[in-house]
């Protein structure tokens, strides 16, 4: 992997949609004290409303630019526990594109904070969009409705705005009520989703990580970095700033640095800003963070965020057609570098690839056990017997399998479930004790059905099934999310190759039980934590990171039902039953033991 | 064993019923892999609405069933419209049985044969040769790849009628081991009247049925003939139902001319939405070639001792070639290798076959939900997991007339460097153990 | 009056130079024609809009009628909602020039510029109800400036987003129209990316070629308007352009020097030109031959005499108007009254 990194950072970004004319217009955004002002008296009315949308502020700003302005109403039914609601309300203007017809729209969205929000504000980015609505308003030259949007808490509002706009439920029915839409414009080709800090920008912070692990279309990337540029102010992603060097190591170093957390933050399926709930509506939209300047040198000002945006607005103008052209499957190591999936997918497939040759060389060791157990029984009533137990293997094996994926989908399924069991105890402690047991039960269920009975041969299939599945599951996951698929395989192929079918040891039993799936949750939120607080004492710490848990996997199972993130559904209906079928391995016992030892060592050697 | 097979069933019919009933009966059937324009029950409770309204069902693009088809639907809409399930179900269990049926026969002809003729064979290792244990569990493979095999499955909760296609193919197999030239002439008659392409399936017929007989030629001419006759007979009352000839091109025509380019498992959909217009009439002419009557010489005069195999070959090149093939029809001659199997000895690719159809049966869901949903993928992925699919099944029933062929010349001249082959085997087992 | 008779004296000169050449010695045409094609279509290719536009002004400026000005347009710019300056079409960033000017007659426009409608209308191989100003109605005497621009590659020409005329397929509509007489000379120009390739297939005579970059080069754009946010023109067009409005109807520059137009130094392709099938030297050749709609005119300084009473002999006029036999000597033995001429004034041989 690393190998093709370093030969391909070296592959420059490019624009392949010809349409988009990146930053040949001059800006000409000139209404940054307007956004100033406009900025002031946010602030003033946010303080009357320390919860919520100041909306009717909103709406008479965007009545007061003659754009159609309406509110939006949805609703959320929280999924878990005892039911309980949460409204929220968005507040939206549609541009109307003068000279041609209402079929496309771009849009500009700002997540509004309020200022009682854990998260730092976004009120600057409010008044910079307002600011543009004013400036965009005195255009001729608009193709498209340009749509601004207002959302409240956060990824919810959105979520509810486009299910609404799309007329479509993501999410298990009932759980979010999108509402009605007052006004639509046409479809919606591009997003910007706006997080400015401060009135004084140090840099700008581009994310692209989506829902699922979907990517917009690198020519928006591009896009976004290639205006930042024009207009002087620094732009980074994942907050790594281009930086030149002579030297290829620091150069390297500091590529792998940027992938390795574009591959973190993508495998965990969440989006990093609101523009990842847009990608599955076929919307490709990137956020830009802008944070506040600290230390010296001058900040970026609204007026050069304005041009910005401006010129981001006039190239989206200028589409023709939805984004298509260049590349949805990208890892980027810089602001300007990609690796495309031609490049990456190979380290996956070579990592499925093993574990398929391990399953066809096992394949061949029962190939010849059945024809050497046929060889040395020459008289027909043995062979009836053998070959009965070929026949029965399947059977036994199939149950074993179905059992095991069983055990996944009712924990899965009884998720909502467990929470309503009672109210003594809240919906995390709930949902964290019955997967615990859940997961105990998956780790004694060899015990309990005894299964196990078996002879070599159906271990070997067992074997079999298990590294097949592995393998698909990771490669279908690597199709939508590489980085999940990537790092799982990482992570799991080498014991799956190094476990046996039978007759594991102590230590391979022990290293299968530390990866079970529930177990890698509590370690990468541990390894997080310890990483964000790097203060706290070891005990604060395990305590912090233990509730940390708790939540994480009722966020993973809220974000189930209400975004239909289905990294959940695939850890609990695949890969935890994959893993069980793997655990059952290192709890068999076979009774040709020696032939088999020996020939898996000769096995592994062949490989 | 019959209590396991019994047993099979209602497993079997538990599942279907469970899927058919389920919510997910709506998403299995508007697959593309398992409905195609051509077998799909949405598109036929549409044209029986038309039907019923006195508009022809074959003047727009909706239906392309036969008008005797038609007509069975039509009633089971009308008459018994909460039992469509059952019949479908029921239907499929007969499949399945006259399936069974037909293995334990033909199974049970070969070894007779091989008895018959053992005193010509060489001197060969016994699993090259049918053991009566093969007679008994043969049928029990067949039944059980029928029954649980995820394609089928499917096919049958998504109400396909493919589910009768198959059913008319099952009857039509089991009247030729039977030697029933009547019933076998009429199934053979009614499945190409849907699926067209299955007519060629004459020619192994004929084959099977003059088999021993005396004045040869005569007999397959009459069984060509009565064939020809029912045909016939059957289009004529077609075109009674229908009162008009509009029905041959919505349904021959829309088979031979590919009008409807939907994606499906097939190969047609890409190359003739990529085609330029005024190459197409030369492409549609080769791709028709290939999926019908390309392979039927060759083969009918390579296994012209082995009819049954000359007729599985090409159940399976017509699933894999035709216009709108479904996962359906792939069930279905999936379902008759296990009676070949004392060839499986000599296929060397079974394992590969059966890893490309895992994994392409599950990237193929996924690169169309990126492509159509998420829309970051495109049309090339999806081609391209098809393209996997059709490549594991050629390789798979090219695989099975490899193992045919080579265990012919090892019958009859002794395993080829046996000893060399035994030693190393023994080899390999004194260090194992 | 006198003036009157000095006029038809000039008109009556040239005609009878026009009638005593024979076509194939010391060639001369009677008519031009202009065929400006765009092939493409889309906002960010402006610039082809503009280039064709272009030469549209230049020679309607110097005296082609629309009548005779076929010319295809694929896009509609002027209008198009992205143009912050709606209903014009600048061939530069200072807006010197606005090339839509206030009457653009666009024979061809939008989806009506396809391979099929440029071949016919080369070939006079039209629907017999295509209105005239769709058809090329040129003959035998019919100069023709051929101008294409849009995306080319090596061997074809990309018409819209879908389909592309090759350089075989040109070089043969060409030759039809050589056999069916419809033109006396082409001047053929292309801007577009290896725009040599176009004509090097090219058999029929007396076509002059020159392309804005050899085969394996690009052609470039020349600059950026940043108002409008566009490419705005290509630099060979731009810089022809640039000559061309240096020329007057009068002027005496020559094809020779348009040749030389935009050197590499600032077209940065290389100006193809191919002369083999042309007779005549470039040098020779007036720029207003092509470009222009003045006919070639001689004066003599011995005195005519006109027939009498041309105007009123219409019908026999027709009869005998191929007839062009020695016209001053009849003239001379028989001393007529001068009058005025028809709008289309033929002589007469023998008037009765």
């Amino acid at each position: 992997m690393s190998v093709v990194i370093s030969l391909n950072l070296l592959t420059a970004t490019y624009f392949s949609e010809n349409a988009l004319l990146p930053g040949l217009v001059k800006g000409e955004y000139d209404m940054d004290t307007e956004a100033r002002s406009l900025l002031v008296e946010l602030e003033a009315e946010a303080a009357s409303h320390p919860h919520t949308l100041p909306s009717a502020w909103l709406l008479s700003r965007f009545h007061r630019l003659s754009l159609d302005a309406y509110t939006h109403n949805f609703t959320l039914n929280y999924p878990l526990g005892s039911s309980s609601k949460f409204t929220g309300r968005n507040v939206y203007g549609i541009l109307r594109a003068a000279r041609s017809s209402s079929m496309e729209a771009v849009m500009l969205t700002v997540p509004y904070r309020p200022p009682d929000s854990v998260h730092p504000t976004t009120a600057p980015g409010l008044a910079l969009m307002l600011s543009l609505a004013k400036f965009f308003r005195r255009q001729k030259y608009w193709a498209k409705d340009i749509i601004f949007l207002v959302t409240e808490h956060e990824q919810l509002g959105a979520q509810a705005w486009l299910e609404a706009y799309h007329g479509a439920s993501c999410g298990l029915p009932g759980v979010l009520d999108h509402g009605d839409l007052g006004g639509r414009g046409g479809a919606i080709q591009a997003a910007i989703n706006l997080e400015i800090h401060a009135s004084k920008i140090g840099y700008i912070d581009i994310k692209v990580a989506g829902l699922n692990g979907q990517l917009p279309n690198l020519d928006l990337v591009n896009l976004v970095h290639r205006m930042c540029s024009k207009e002087g102010v620094r732009h980074t992603f994942n907050n790594k700033e281009k930086v030149y060097k002579n030297n290829w190591w620091a150069t390297w170093s500091r590529g792998i640095h940027t992938l390795v957390s574009m591959v973190l933050t993508q495998a965990t399926g969440m989006p990093n800003g609101n523009h990842g709930l847009f990608h599955r509506f076929g919307i490709e939209a990137v956020t830009l963070e802008g944070f506040e300047k600290v230390g010296r040198g001058s900040p970026a000002t609204f007026f050069q965020v304005g041009r910005v945006l401006e010129g981001l607005f006039r190239s989206l103008n200028n589409l023709l057609e939805r984004f298509h052209q260049s590349f949805f499957f990208y890892l980027l190591p810089d602001t300007d570098r990609y690796i495309s999936i031609g490049l990456y997918m190979p380290c996956l497939v070579m990592l499925a690839g093993a574990l398929i040759i391990k399953a066809f060389t096992l394949w061949i060791k029962v190939q010849n056990n059945i024809s050497i157990a046929e060889m040395e029984s020459p008289s027909s009533d043995e062979n009836d017997e053998e070959d009965k137990t070929v026949n029965l293997n399947v059977m036994l094996v199939g149950t074993a399998v179905f059992i095991n994926h069983l055990q996944g989908v009712l924990l899965f399924s009884g998720t909502q479930h467990f929470t309503r069991i009672t109210d003594a105890y809240s919906t995390e402690n709930l949902l964290y004790g019955s997967y615990l047991i859940g997961c105990l039960l998956t780790i004694v269920s060899p015990y309990i059905i005894r299964l196990h009975k078996k002879t070599d041969n159906q271990w070997v299939l067992l074997n079999i099934i298990a590294l097949l599945e592995l393998a698909t599951v990771l490669l279908a996951v690597g199709m939508n999310n590489f980085s999940l698929a990537f790092l799982t395989a990482v992570i799991y192929v080498p014991p799956a190759l190094w476990l046996q079918s039978s007759n594991n040891r102590w230590y391979k039993k022990l290293l299968w039980i530390v990866l079970h799936p529930f177990f890698m949750l509590s370690w990468v939120v541990l390894g997080f934590t310890a990483v964000t607080f790097p203060e706290l004492e070891p005990l604060q710490l395990l305590t912090k990171a233990f509730v940390a848990n708790k939540q994480a996997l009722v966020l993973c199972a809220v974000d189930s039902y209400i975004y239909a993130s289905w990294t959940f559904n695939v850890a609990t209906i695949f890969f935890l039953p994959t893993w069980s079928l793997f655990w059952q391995l290192t709890q068999s016992h076979s009774e040709s033991i020696e032939a088999t030892f020996d020939e898996e060592e000769t096995a592994k050697k062949q490989q | 064993m019959e209590v396991l097979v019994l047993l099979e069933y209602l497993v079997a019919t538990v599942i279907r019923f469970w899927l058919s009933k389920s919510d997910y009966n709506k998403l299995i059937a508007d697959r593309v892999e398992i409905s195609t324009p051509l077998n799909s029950w949405k598109r036929v409770t549409e044209g029986a609405a038309l039907y019923n309204v006195g508009t022809s069902p074959y003047l727009g693009d909706m239906f392309h069933d036969n008008p005797l088809w038609l007509v069975a639907f039509n009633w089971m809409l009308q008459n018994v419209p909460q039992y469509i399930t059952y019949i479908f179900i029921l239907s499929d269990m007969m499949t399945a049985h006259l399936l069974f049926l037909t293995a334990q026969k033909f199974v049970g002809n070969l070894l007779t044969r091989q008895i018959n003729e053992q005193k010509n064979y060489a001197k060969v290792s016994r699993q090259l040769l049918v053991s009566p244990e093969d007679v008994r569990m043969a049928p029990i493979f067949v039944v059980t790849a029928y029954l649980f095999n995820p394609y089928t499955v499917l096919t049958c909760a998504a109400h396909a009628t493919t589910v009768f296609a198959n059913l008319f193919l099952a009857i039509m197999l089991y009247a030729t081991v039977n030697g029933h030239i009547l019933l076998c002439c009429t199934a053979l008659a009614l499945s190409a009247q849907q699926a067209m392409y299955t007519v060629i399936l004459i020619v192994p017929v004929c084959m099977y049925l003059a088999q021993g007989k005396q004045n040869k030629t005569f007999y397959m001419a009459m069984i060509a003939t009565t064939f020809s006759t029912i045909l016939c007979g059957l289009i004529y009352l077609s075109y009674h139902i229908a009162g008009s000839w509009d029905f041959v091109y919505a349904t021959y025509g829309f088979i031979l001319t590919v009008p409807d380019l939907r994606p499906n498992i097939g190969l047609f959909w890409y190359f003739f939405t990529e085609m330029f217009e005024h190459f197409r009439v030369l492409f549609l002419c080769a791709f028709q070639m290939n999926a019908a009557v390309l392979y039927l010489g060759p083969l009918a005069f390579r296994l012209h001792a082995e009819p049954m195999l000359l007729s599985t070959s090409l159940i399976t090149l017509i699933a894999i070639f035709k216009s709108y093939p479904s996962l359906g029809d792939v069930g279905f001659y999936l379902a008759l290798l296990p009676m070949w199997k004392h060839l499986f000895h000599y296929m060397q690719q079974g394992f590969i076959v059966s890893c490309f159809f895992i994994i392409t049966s599950v990237l193929g869901p996924t690169v169309w939900h990126l492509w159509i949903y998420n829309r970051s993928a495109n049309a090339n992925f999806y081609f391209g997991v098809t393209l996997a699919f059709a490549t594991a099944q050629i390789f798979l029933v090219t695989d099975l007339l490899f193992a045919y062929i080579k265990r012919e010349y090892a019958v009859m001249h002794g395993l080829p460097r046996t000893i060399d082959g035994k030693e190393a085997k023994l080899v390999l087992e004194s260090s194992n153990f | 009056m006198f003036s009157y008779v000095g006029i038809s004296f000039i008109f009556f000169c040239l005609i009878s130079i026009v009638l005593h050449s024979s076509p194939n010695v010391e060639a001369r045409h009677t008519n031009n024609w202009a065929v400006l094609v765009d092939t493409s279509r889309f906002w960010f290719n402006y610039r082809h809009v503009a280039n064709v536009l272009s030469i549209y002004r230049s020679v309607k400026r110097l005296g082609i009628p629309d009548s005779q000005i076929i010319l295809m347009v694929a896009d509609d710019m002027a209008c198009n909602p992205r143009n912050p300056r709606p209903a014009t079409v600048f061939n530069n960033a200072n807006q010197h020039i606005n090339v839509y000017g206030d009457d653009v007659e666009v024979d061809y426009r939008g989806y009506e510029v396809t391979v099929e409608n440029f071949v016919r209308l080369l070939t006079g191989r039209l629907p017999s109800d295509t209105p005239r100003s769709k058809q090329l109605l040129t003959d035998e005497g019919s100069n023709v400036l051929v101008y294409l621009t849009g995306h080319g590659g090596d061997g074809f020409l990309k018409f819209q987003d879908s389909e592309e005329v090759t350089s075989q397929e040109l070089a043969d509509a060409l030759e039809q129209m050589w056999q069916k007489r419809r033109y006396h000379e082409i001047f053929f120009m292309i801007d577009t990316c290896q725009a040599a390739s176009m004509y090097e297939k090219f058999y029929s005579p007396n076509i002059l070629a020159v392309a804005s970059s050899l085969v394996g080069e690009d052609s470039l754009s020349h600059h950026v308007d940043p108002a409008i946010g566009v490419y705005i023109i290509d630099r060979y067009t731009y810089y022809a352009l640039a000559f061309l409005e240096t020329v007057q109807p009068d002027s005496m520059k020559t094809m020779g020097e348009f040749l030389a137009v935009c050197p590499k130094r600032v077209c940065i392709s290389t100006v193809g030109v191919r002369q083999d099938l042309f007779a005549r030297n470039p040098h020779s050749v007036p720029i207003t031959d092509f470009f222009g709609a003045l006919r070639p005119v001689q004066l003599t300084f011995s005195s005519l005499i006109l027939p009498e009473n041309v105007a009123n002999q219409c019908s026999d006029c027709e009869k005998s108007n191929h007839s062009s036999s020695a016209l001053s000597s009849t003239n001379a033995e028989k001393p007529r009254k001068i009058g005025y001429v028809n709008q289309f004034p033929v002589l007469v041989e023998n008037p009765k």
